[in-house]
């Protein structure tokens, strides 16, 4: 079966095959003893069949595209395979064993086996490919794509490039069985392995010995130069999780042991100066030296239970204690044999190690029929352990350093959180819940130690008629920051950072459904959140979001199938800043709005032997920005519009060539137009200062046909 | 008061459902009149026989839909006892669900309680299938199920930058278990970073040279479903690090940090716009751990 999908019919969905499993009894339970008698024979005799499709045919997709193929596989214009398999068989009872295989004939092809047997074991095999097609229209100066040396090619500059594709692919093996013993218990272990390759892309930057402007003293913004370098991918990440758990009907819980490894075959990136036209006398390092992601692990011991205490008051707790480590060795100060370069450092590697803590408690109870009660306690603790050192630091390979040596600040934070809940049910067609939340956060070497937020919420639930349902929903919040220290001593005195400073919060909900007859359902949503910033002079100081949506179903028969929905969603910001000199202030007004519309129909039995269905899905996204001077009073300035219109339409039809075989055919369509003032017109070294990947912006339409036979057996 | 609190804080509630329909009549006698029903379960995991956890080791049908002989005496006109699950459900959604977990409630489901679903009233039934096979388990049809009420999720994940969610390569359940669970909007780790280091495992570190936003949650700069801008960022650059870097006048740096980058000024400030915008030299915004790394450039 092929599997191409997007939106949320898919034509993989519309190809699919209606699993069915297969089943057989061979013990009886002694209470079905009542109920056994013709229900067991028409069992066993469902036991006897092996059940499951197959799909095979030949797709074509009409035009090269990344953007249509991002993540399926459907990049490339020509024919492909299409091929798929659900087979659902017990080789023997009681035990089964299942197969499925989806896009075999894509880059986004997933295999799955499992065997087992109910109650008793279950074992799986999956094979799962992701492609990630990144951009097909990028220039680079450089030779040795995809190594981790990067030395420009013959003949080239940046103003004389050649052709560049950005793709990496993850590929992921995953394992893993359970093993029940008794009602009781259950042992567990996952292992996955996922490999990741391709090519991506990363800044890099070089600092001149002199010419360019600003900076100041040990400055060199001036005399910067910086390259959207190929980034080679190649890294593993194996996880593993083996738990044991227990469950009865009042108590239940799971320890687990949890692994990640990560590995990166690329430790480092180098690469030339691509030939930039340094001015003023000046020259740039011959090369660059940046460190990529190192490998690093985690592990953590986990564990979490409930128990009903009695039929209306449960208790849940769970907690953790993890550990990530990294100890890659370091990479030299610079690569140009300078002293700078060739400092001493203080140490060969990090010894880097972050304790992980978690906790949760929770309490939730019924004592009175009507009322709900909650209380939930969670505590995050990032231990972070990581050495301390000064480092005399290369600037950017010019074999320059600072006037002062850095010292790291290994980041922690201590997070706890109560929540308090009740909600009471005070006739079949009201309810309401109140609730109240404090977090209190302590964090080190950040510019704010402590901060404590209140959220107060309270909703209201009315449903006058079996049809009709509403939810008023309000939020308030107030986050306070004990203090505001800036770390960083050049850091301007009047900004905040947001995710750190007061807040006041606001939010609103109000969901309603309505259901006029049994054929119709009608669902109408609003969410609207407003921050606001109230001690940020400088930084973001307020944001408003807004969505709204409209849902309209019809099912006038089980033939027929009808849907549409509107989305509105919007979110506003505005932040300030200060330009030089110290007494310019100006604003920034940020609007994204992304308006969505769906449409689809679904027609079975149409002259007894087709099934046809469309979705078709419109998402229109719009992003404006402007300046405003507010010292000294200006007219704002505004960017080009930003704006992504994607039209997503999905045709399919399945006709029945007898009872168990059908023809299906399929069609996708996608067309984006986007307009982004990052690349349209910019060229790809538009200052001598800044060579980038001169790629365009992404509009394409494709299509993508399918025709493929299914059996049933 | 308070002695009544704590005496239902306490109370044994009684079994679900109860037997008020007469006896059990076995699943034959359903199968009479609700044939349609019949053929759909059979095939299922909840008619296996051998699995003396399943409702058909139990009672057959009965076991979910409740004691019979009334209803089948009346021809079916006679609801006494039965339970009916579902759209038109004669119980409220919380005894709807007592019954399903009466079996299901195992470690999957501990955290069902207190969970945002569970407090919404949502009834098992509004996103399992009990006698067809289940499409919210299927992973190509999953997303569906969640976004019929997210629906500002449903209009992310068609937004230009989006995980490939309506490609039907990555599940809700990837991230979220919506039956409840440790992590802040029921994602299954922890925290959110911890969720996103499953995938994203390289940017785990720790780092030599931190940076604060990243290891204080992901979402301090992203949102995960759908955005306008690049890598699901909340924000364009240079405007997204506007927000938090401003430094003195006069001070190193001062001026490309500040500066106001509008698209009326020079050539010499679009370099600060164009490309990767502050991370055409600020490349390692997660976090380096070269030693020369200090300012995130290495």
């Amino acid at each position: 079966m092929k599997r191409i999908q997007a939106g949320h019919v898919t034509l993989g969905l519309l190809l699919a095959t209606g699993a069915a499993f297969p089943a057989h009894a061979e013990e009886k339970g002694a209470a079905a003893e009542e109920s056994k008698s013709a229900v067991a024979e028409e069992i066993e005799e469902a036991a006897a069949l092996v059940t499951g499709t197959i799909e095979y045919g030949l797709g074509y997709v009409s035009d090269d595209s990344y953007g249509f193929g991002r993540f399926t596989g459907l990049e490339e214009e020509g024919l492909f395979l299409v091929g798929g398999i659900d087979a659902e068989f017990r080789p023997g009872r009681p035990d089964y064993l299942h197969f499925h295989a989806r896009d075999l004939g894509l880059d986004s092809r997933w295999l799955l086996f499992e065997y087992g047997e109910q109650g008793k074991f279950e074992t799986h095999l999956e094979y799962n490919q992701l492609p990630s097609f990144k951009m097909d229209s990028a220039q680079t100066p450089y030779q040795g794509v995809g190594t981790n040396t990067l030395t420009v090619a013959p003949g080239a500059s940046p103003t004389s490039l050649l052709p560049l594709k950005l793709e990496t692919e993850r590929r992921r093996v995953s394992g893993g069985f359970s093993l029940f013993s008794g009602a009781n218990w259950k042992t567990s272990l996952d292992v996955r392995h996922e490999t990741k390759e391709g090519t991506d892309w990363i800044g890099g930057a070089l600092l001149a010995t002199a010419g360019g402007g600003g900076g100041g003293a040990g400055g060199g913004i001036g005399r910067t130069y910086a390259v959207i370098l190929p980034e080679p991918v190649d890294q593993t990440t194996t996880q593993m999780d083996a738990s044991l758990e227990y469950s009865n009907k009042r108590t239940q819980w799971k320890m687990n042991f949890h692994t990640s490894l990560f590995n990166n075959a690329n430790s480092s990136l180098r690469w030339e100066d691509p030939g930039f036209a340094v001015s003023g006398g000046a020259s740039l390092p011959a090369e660059g030296q940046l460190a990529l992601a190192p490998d690093n692990r985690f592990f953590q011991l986990s564990f979490s239970g409930a128990t009903s205490i009695t039929d209306t008051t449960r208790f849940t707790g769970a907690w953790s204690v993890g550990l990530m480590k990294q100890d890659d060795a370091f990479l030299p100060y610079g690569i140009d044999g300078s002293a700078a370069a060739t400092a001493a450092l203080p140490r060969d590697s990090l010894d880097g190690e972050v304790r992980v803590y978690n906790a949760r408690l929770g309490l939730t109870s019924r004592p009175l029929k009507p009322l709900r009660l909650k209380a939930k306690y969670s505590y995050d603790q990032r231990d972070n352990r990581t050495p301390q050192a000064a480092y005399d630091y290369d600037r950017l390979d010019s074999g320059r350093t600072p006037t002062v040596a850095a010292v790291n600040e290994p980041l922690s934070y201590r997070k706890h959180k109560l929540d308090l809940d009740a909600n009471y049910r005070f006739s079949s067609s009201w309810s309401g819940a109140v609730g109240y939340e404090y977090r209190n956060t302590d964090r080190e070497n950040s510019d704010v130690d402590k901060s404590r937020e209140h959220i107060g919420t309270a909703s209201l639930r009315w449903r006058p008629l079996d049809q009709l349902d509403g939810v008023l929903r309000l939020t308030k919040s107030e986050r306070e920051a004990s203090s505001y220290e800036a770390e960083l001593t050049n850091q301007n005195p009047l900004l905040r950072k947001y995710n750190l400073t007061d807040r006041d919060q606001t939010r609103t909900g109000i969901l309603v459904n309505y259901v006029p007859v049994d054929t119709v359902n009608i669902g109408l949503s609003a969410d609207m959140i407003k921050d606001e910033y109230t001690e940020s002079a400088l930084g973001l100081a307020e944001t408003d979001g807004k969505s709204y949506n409209l849902d309209i179903s019809f099912y006038p028969s089980e033939d027929l199938q009808l849907h549409a929905f509107y989305t509105y969603d919007r979110m506003d910001s505005q932040q300030l800043g200060s330009d030089a000199p110290a007494t310019t202030l100006y604003r920034v007004d940020y609007e994204d709005r992304v308006d969505t519309i769906g449409l689809g129909a679904e027609i079975k039995n149409v002259w007894k032997r087709w099934d046809l269905a469309v979705n078709y899905r419109y998402s229109m996204g719009e992003g404006d920005i402007s300046h405003t001077d507010i010292i000294p009073t200006g007219s704002p300035t505004a960017f080009p519009t930003l704006s992504n219109d994607l039209h997503h339409l999905e045709l399919s039809a399945s006709y029945d060539l007898s009872k168990k075989m059908q023809l299906k055919v399929a069609a996708l369509y996608e067309e984006l137009t986007t307009e982004d003032w990052v690349v349209d017109g910019v060229s790809p070294y538009p200052d001598n200062r800044l060579l980038t990947l001169g790629n365009d912006s992404e509009d394409y339409d494709a299509w993508a046909f399918v025709i493929a036979v299914r059996h049933e057996f | 008061m308070f002695v009544g609190f704590l005496q239902g804080a306490f109370a044994t509630h009684d079994v679900f459902p109860e037997q008020t329909g007469g006896a059990y009549v076995g699943a034959d006698i359903c199968s009479e009149c609700h044939e349609d029903k019949f053929d759909q379960i059979l095939p299922s995991r909840h008619a296996q026989m051998s699995d003396l956890r399943t409702p058909f080791a139990k009672r057959g049908c009965e076991t979910c839909h409740g004691a019979g002989e009334v209803h089948a005496a009346s021809e079916g006109e006679d609801l006494t006892g039965v339970v009916v699950y579902g759209k038109g459900s004669n119980v409220p959604v919380e005894k709807q669900n007592k019954l399903c977990l009466s079996c299901h409630q195992d470690t999957g489901r501990m955290h069902w309680q207190g969970s945002a679903h569970e407090a919404a009233d949502v009834a098992c039934t509004s996103c399992h299938l009990i006698h067809q096979p289940d499409g919210v388990l299927h992973k190509a049809k999953e997303s569906d199920v969640c976004t019929s009420c997210h629906t500002k999720v449903r209009a992310d994940m068609h937004k230009a930058s989006a995980h490939p969610i309506r490609q039907g390569q990555i599940t809700c359940t990837d991230c979220h278990s919506p039956h409840g669970a440790v992590g802040p909007k029921a994602l299954t780790a922890w925290t959110v970073n911890q969720n996103c280091y499953q995938c994203h495992a390289e940017k785990r570190g720790p780092f030599l040279w931190e940076h604060e936003p990243v290891t204080e949650e992901c979402t301090v700069c992203h949102t995960p479903h759908g955005s306008n801008n690049p890598a699901l960022l909340q924000r364009r650059g240079p405007m997204l690090c506007q927000q938090c870097h401003q430094v003195m006048n006069g001070t190193s740096h001062a001026t490309h940090i500040n500066e106001k980058y509008d698209w009326s000024g020079g050539a010499g400030s679009r370099r600060f716009l164009v490309g990767a915008n502050c991370m055409n030299c600020h490349s390692q915004v997660h976090g380096s751990n070269h030693p020369s790394g200090a300012m995130l450039q290495r």
